[in-house]
């Protein structure tokens, strides 16, 4: 995890400042041959700024039709799924390992899951109890 | 927060908590109003989301609305610190 936080800096800070030379050229497509995790790195961002241009094009999802139709499948327990917020958009930051991708997080071990929170929390509200939106962070 | 929360409501076109998991937020981006819509699916950690915790009046509107803006930045790494 290290290497890769290495090489992915040495990448992004070459980018920034080596001149824009053939030499340049050589060393970004040297890192990025020889690195796959930053051609992965580069095709991410790249493909994260498109699909989120795409997306804001797009516009968001007919929210109300979709609560009106209410939960689909046999059992009606198919919630809504955003495929917006999937796959290569879904990069997060770890304090000790730099970019990782939510791949990443199964080296940790089962302790990371994707939950809902309607499912988790069955007897919240959306402003709480008492209907009036503070902030302070519980755990559980 | 605490002298206007109006403001924390008035940013939800989705009022109340859905069966489907489906929320509206509607930000203000360079003067530009920007719908953005987002599930109740978040990454958990340890029994907990690993992000934004749910309030201790048992309200979801916080892990919703990180969520919906880490949409608007790209990632949740991009939208930390709320920049």
């Amino acid at each position: 995890m290290l290497a890769k936080s290495l090489t992915a800096g040495l990448y992004l800070a070459s980018l920034v400042y080596l001149p824009e030379t053939e030499a340049r050229e050589d060393i970004l497509e040297s890192l990025r041959v020889e690195t796959p995790f930053v051609q992965r790195l580069r095709d991410g961002i790249d493909l994260r700024c498109t699909s989120t241009v795409d997306r804001l094009k797009r516009g968001p999802a007919d929210y109300k039709s979709i609560i009106e139709r209410g939960l689909r499948g046999r059992r009606r327990t198919r919630g809504y799924t955003d495929r917006d917020f999937y796959g290569v958009d879904q990069y997060y930051k770890l304090p000790w390992s730099g970019w990782s991708a939510w791949e990443d997080y199964w080296m940790y071990g089962f302790n990371y899951y994707f939950q809902r929170l309607g499912e988790k929390y069955p007897d919240a509200t959306l402003f709480g109890n008492d209907g009036v939106p503070k902030f302070s962070d519980v755990e559980g | 927060m605490s002298e206007y929360p109006e403001l924390a409501k008035s940013i939800f076109l989705t009022q109340e908590k859905n069966d489907v998991g489906i929320y509206a937020v509607k930000f203000y981006i360079r003067g530009k109003p920007w719908v953005v819509t987002v599930d109740d699916n978040v990454m958990m950690y340890s029994n907990a989301p690993n992000f934004a915790l749910i309030g201790d009046n048992d309200a979801l509107w916080v892990p919703i609305l990180q969520k919906a803006w880490a949409k608007v930045k790209g990632t949740y790494s991009d939208a930390n610190l709320g920049f």
